[in-house]
């Protein structure tokens, strides 16, 4: 039923594309075929967020109404960046340790037809997708300041990107999603793909700033090799319906990978983080924390699942997982989940659930403080513990700003 | 200042009715100080937050109010921090922690919201810690305290001394200090005690909660209220302190027996 609704956007977006294209794309749209959709509450993956719901009412024009001078206002200085609007580069900053491309360039060719398949959101992504990019840091080298990758929508959109770091490379991306149209649901649906060479280093920040009628489905996968380390570090304030998805698949020894992920919620917002963590070799390192802060009837998931594989000793991997409920209303699912396949590991998970201090609130009021800026100083020292580690300078004032906007209204 | 009619209270969203405080009453006037004194349990710390406004407590009969610049204003009517913005300040007796904020952050925004209800004019940034700097001198605070959280890894008598600092920079015009004494060592205690003596004036009133006398020794009180069981049982002036220092309060809970002994 839901592959009905994107027929015509799968004849479209064929047409567009060269040969070697098609043919990727039509497999992808018979796996889609030929699979199932997962089904809410009945596949584990899927207990608290209900798949069909993501396609509800979408808009599918996904032309950009935006101006130049609009645009021009995303570009953040002393950065690399790259915008991404109608489906291709609409602009982009140079540096020499950097290859940047359309996805659909015909050098990308090997890259898409070794990519993954997956589940059905996957395969409808590589069926569908009109927009992206892929990022190569070339061997040894760093470019000379941040990367800013910006995705300009208006309507549905699929987005599908690769960022690929050579041996020996070091970059840090921030990467926005941007859309401002008014009334009508629109979706983002963006695949990522990073391929984390030996001993390279990425620092990946995510920022979704979208609004009541936005719905967003984000999968992200990293395949890290030797002596490789990934931080992620993600931003929401909502969204009508979100899941962002992150597969970190730690291939050979010595890799390491960070999560860490901010969601502040209100309204009837519905944000879902999975993530999943393979050790599948000895010595690797995880850590992930995730904070949240839930208003009004505002509903959160955490699915955190990480496994350590048979033979994988010598593993340490930490996850938390943190929330403050402002409201009765408001929902929290948290599932942290731990699959220990070796012996000789060090593992270890946590979740609180909890409302502010009254202690806390009663001190400041005693101040002079009304009870709604205590609520507000508090909740925002909560979350901004975890600004704290942020090295970028840049980056750190933006994640600030983003969470002060947070808290306005 | 501050006057207290038959005021009955009890614990806020509890199934029983049982009252900590049993028809207080207590006029305060600027320019005095007065001392709550009494055994362990008996209602002290309650009436200072209830004053306060903390939502903890419940008021079930009775009235305070307070008068600033010759109105009297209902206090039972304020919310915490107008109370706090009107010129009330409580003393913790165990002072809050509170991580992720900055100690001079946190008593800049308090003295801004007390000087913007208040119709007085802020202080730069600059002059703000001048001030403070000035009144932790006097205070024997190391400056490292201004950049530190909120009372996060402050030692028991830091955290007193970070409270009275609180007080002289915002200036009561009723300070309650819950127990400041308790948990400070001789050096401290003096320096406490003598600060506390400085910030008195004509103008505003100091009610101190405490066990001891010792306190007393550096901040004169015009009148001891002895409290035991939620009513005050006996006032009296500073003597009644030394007394109490001497003989405890048994002869005042059990007057009779006392005699027969």
């Amino acid at each position: 039923m839901i592959n009905e609704l994107f027929k015509k956007e799968y004849q479209e977006s064929l047409e567009i594309s060269e040969d070697w294209l098609q043919s990727l794309k039509s497999n992808s749209w018979d796996n889609l075929n030929k699979n199932r959709w997962p089904t809410f509450r009945k596949d584990e993956n899927w207990r608290y967020t209900n798949p069909e719901l993501f396609f509800k009412d979408i808009d599918f024009n996904s032309k950009s109404n935006y101006l130049e001078t609009d645009i021009e206002k995303f570009i953040m200085k002393d950065m690399i960046n790259i915008v991404i609007k109608d489906g291709k580069i609409y602009n982009k900053d140079l540096d020499d340790a950097l290859d940047i491309s359309d996805i659909w360039n015909d050098k990308n060719r090997e890259l898409l037809e070794n990519d993954k398949s997956g589940d059905n959101f996957k395969e409808l992504n590589s069926a569908l997708f009109n927009s992206g990019v892929v990022i190569r840091v070339k061997k040894d080298e760093k470019p000379k300041k941040a990367i800013h990758l910006i995705h300009v929508t208006d309507g549905s959109i699929f987005i599908k990107n690769i960022i690929l770091l050579e041996k020996f490379s070091n970059a840090t991306i921030l990467e926005s999603i941007i859309s401002k149209k008014d009334g009508v649901t629109e979706l983002t649906n963006i695949s990522t793909t990073i391929l984390l060479e030996e001993s390279s280093k990425l620092t990946h920040f995510k920022s979704e700033l979208v609004k009541e009628n936005h719905n967003s489905f984000s999968s992200m996968e990293i395949e890290q090799k030797k002596d490789s380390s990934y931080t992620n570090f993600y931003f929401t304030n909502g969204g009508k319906y979100t899941r962002n998805e992150i597969r970190v698949d730690l291939n050979e020894e010595g890799a390491e990978t960070t999560l860490n992920g901010i969601y502040l919620l209100k309204d009837k917002y519905h944000n879902d983080n999975s993530t999943l963590i393979n050790h599948f070799s000895p010595n690797t390192k995880s850590k992930q924390l995730y904070k949240g802060i839930l208003d009004d009837s505002s509903h959160a998931i955490f699915d955190g699942k990480i496994i350590v594989h048979p033979d994988a000793q010598q593993v340490s991997s930490e996850q938390l997982n943190q929330n403050l409920v402002l409201n009765d209303k408001a929902r929290i699912e948290s599932k942290p989940q731990l699959e220990i396949g070796a012996d000789d590991v060090k593992c270890s998970h946590g979740t609180t659930i909890g409302q502010l201090d009254s202690r806390q609130i009663f001190y400041f009021q005693s101040r002079g403080f009304s009870k709604e800026r205590a609520v507000e100083i508090l909740s925002k020292a909560f979350i901004n513990e975890m600004l704290k580690d942020i090295k970028n300078d840049i980056i750190k004032d933006y994640f600030s700003v983003l969470v002060e906007l947070s808290f306005y209204k | 200042m501050l006057e207290i009619k038959d005021l009955y209270v009890k614990v806020a969203n509890s199934d029983t009715d049982i009252e900590i405080l049993k028809g207080i009453n207590l006029s305060i006037k600027r320019g005095e100080v007065h001392a709550i004194m009494g055994p362990n349990g008996s209602g002290k710390s309650t009436l200072s937050k209830v004053i306060a406004g903390d939502s903890e407590y419940e008021v079930t009969r009775g009235s305070m109010s307070f008068n600033v610049n010759f109105k009297n204003k209902d206090l039972l009517e304020m919310e915490p921090d107008i109370r706090a913005k009107e010129g009330i300040f409580l003393g913790f007796q165990y002072p809050i922690e509170i991580p992720g904020v900055n100690n001079i952050e946190f008593l800049k925004s308090a003295f801004d919201e007390i000087c913007k209800y208040q119709h007085v004019e802020r202080l730069s940034d600059e002059d703000f810690l001048i001030l403070v700097k000035e009144k932790m001198k006097i205070l024997g605070m190391d400056e490292k305290f201004i950049d530190r959280e909120v009372n996060v890894d402050f030692s028991g008598g830091e955290k007193k001394r970070n409270e009275i600092l609180q007080m002289a920079v915002l200036n009561p015009k009723l300070a309650m200090l819950d127990e400041t004494d308790s948990g400070l060592d001789v050096d401290s205690l003096k320096m406490v005690g003598e600060n506390i003596a400085k910030l008195k004036n004509r103008n505003n009133a100091i009610i101190l909660v405490t066990h001891y006398q010792r306190l007393l020794d550096y901040v004169q009180p015009d009148y001891i209220h002895v409290l035991y069981k939620g009513e005050i049982i006996k006032t009296g002036t500073k003597e009644l302190a030394l007394e109490i220092e001497k003989r405890g309060f048994d002869w005042i809970i059990n007057p009779q027996e006392e005699k027969k002994g």
